[in-house]
């Protein structure tokens, strides 16, 4: 057996090429000059599965600090935070993010999974404990496999189950690291981080909060789950992404209880890898300045997400269970999941195909994901979409009942 | 400790309820190449013996679990380590 041998594509993936000449899990979208609008397999469509949910990417402020510093700063670093990679730009940006979520300190990571990957590798050793929501994203378990520690899963935002396992530890309880989402990417449903808080105090254990799709979407003042729910200071480690709704590329983490330079250095996915381009970090404070000044954003945001997760319950679709900027549209069958997928491309809307593993459980996934760009047209193309979708599953059922 | 045996008779009652997998009678029997579990399965299964056996079971040992022997093993010193 050769080494490749054991990577399958998996089957409705393979038909969906065969039939449609197109892989929903490795299209090309082409972009120009517009956050909501792109071509897929030679058509212009909507995107609504971008994370782009201030549509920040084109916001002409962002472009035009990018531009300068690029001048500025040429196109890269070429080195590491640690050796010749920090720029004043990225300690700026390090003391604007601790300012906005009233932190001690802050550290930047050229990706969102590199911030995970380090922090939790770093934080967490072979003596620790890592209790981890079974919804986690890949990076949450590849830190905490890259850690050493001992690894638990509890029950997807089931705050008993995490209680449970921490009254199971005994003293270890003292020595874990608990690990949530603020909201969750694929069923885009919400952390019960009041009750999470509560649990981790009784038993004094540290929690870290991962606001990649929350910063900027929830909140008050856009500061995430921690801040809706009232717990920004309670909470120990806080990370996140410049790549949703600050609309590029890059990770962060910030502590409101710790100082996390002490640990600067201990940090391998901050230490061994490039800083993140001058023009990037330029891009992603312009940004974060943008969330700070512009609620109405979020407001717009919240609108778009509610009529589209209102619109396509009601057409009879299975989606999350609460309104949110991610839509999850539930399929049992991947088969199926892929033909929905296609008859949206058809209606000009591109929303992201999740198969299992990808999927969080045996069934298939729709994930759209809303945009503060999206214009009240679009909104309607893409509920338009799901009843193109609705349309066809009934005349394919109709079809079948005929047969039999 | 519980007895290996009831450990096993467990596994084997959950397999049934959770994956549909009537008489799998051979302890050795691998639970994801020969009995078709998927990893979300597997996840499910453990889940339940954690609940059943009042224990934490850690993802770190998974590797080390290929049958339902392994697994009721694992579970047994889990549950004794606790007691």
């Amino acid at each position: 057996m050769n080494l490749l041998e054991k990577f399958h594509t998996p089957p409705a993936i393979l038909d969906s090429i065969e039939r449609y000449g197109v892989n929903p899990v490795g299209t090309t979208v082409e972009v120009s000059g517009c956050a909501t609008l792109g071509v897929v397999n030679g058509k212009q469509v909507v995107l609504a599965g971008t994370n782009n949910y201030l549509g920040m990417t084109f916001e002409p402020r962002c472009i035009a600090a990018a531009v300068e510093a690029l001048n500025k700063y040429g196109t890269g670093t070429t080195g590491s935070r640690m050796a010749s990679g920090s720029y004043g730009e990225h300690q700026a940006l390090e003391s604007e993010l601790a300012a906005f979520f009233e932190a001690r300190s802050a550290i930047v990571f050229t990706t969102g999974y590199q911030a995970n990957l380090g922090m939790i590798s770093a934080l967490a050793g072979p003596d620790d404990v890592i209790l981890l929501d079974a919804d986690s994203h890949a990076s949450i378990y590849d830190g905490a496999r890259l850690s050493g520690a001992q690894i638990y899963r509890f029950h997807h935002n089931d705050a008993d189950s995490l209680e449970k396992r921490l009254r199971r530890l005994g003293d270890r309880a003292s020595r874990t690291l608990v690990i949530v989402e603020g909201l969750y990417s694929m069923m885009g449903d919400r952390a019960p981080l009041a009750e999470i808080v509560a649990i981790k105090n009784r038993y004094g254990a540290c929690v870290m909060v991962d606001e990649a799709h929350s910063m900027g979407v929830l909140g008050e003042r856009g500061r995430g789950r921690a801040e809706e729910c009232g717990v920004l200071q309670d909470i120990d480690f806080i990370v996140g992404t410049f790549s949703k709704s600050l609309g590029g590329v890059g990770g962060y983490c910030v502590s409101p209880k710790l100082d996390l330079e002490v640990m600067r250095g201990h940090v391998r996915a901050y230490t061994f890898t490039a800083s993140s381009s001058p023009s990037i970090i330029a891009a992603a404070r312009v940004a974060l300045q943008i969330v700070r000044e512009r609620p109405e954003l979020r407001a717009k945001l919240w609108r778009n997400a509610n009529d589209v997760y209102r619109a396509v319950r009601a057409m009879g679709f299975r989606v999350g269970g609460e309104p949110s900027p991610v839509v999850p549209v539930r399929f049992e069958e991947a088969f199926e999941a892929v033909d929905a997928w296609h008859t949206l491309l058809d209606a000009g809307v591109y929303v992201n195909l999740v198969i299992p593993p990808a999927s969080p459980g045996n069934f298939s996934l729709l994930r759209c994901s809303m945009s503060a760009a999206h214009t009240r047209e679009q909104v309607q193309m893409i509920i338009d979409g799901f009843a193109a979708v609705q349309r066809s599953r009934r005349s394919v059922q109709k079809r079948s009942a005929t047969a039999r | 400790m519980p007895e290996y045996r009831k450990c096993v008779e467990e596994i084997q009652r959950q397999l049934v309820v959770l994956a549909g997998i009537e008489g799998a009678l051979d302890e050795n029997a691998d639970l994801v190449e020969e009995l078709g579990l998927a990893s979300v399965e597997v996840m499910e299964l453990i889940e339940e013996l954690e609940e059943t056996f009042d224990i934490a079971f850690p993802l770190n040992d998974l590797a080390d679990v290929r049958t339902i022997a392994d697994l009721a093993r694992h579970v047994q010193q889990l549950a004794g380590s606790t007691e």
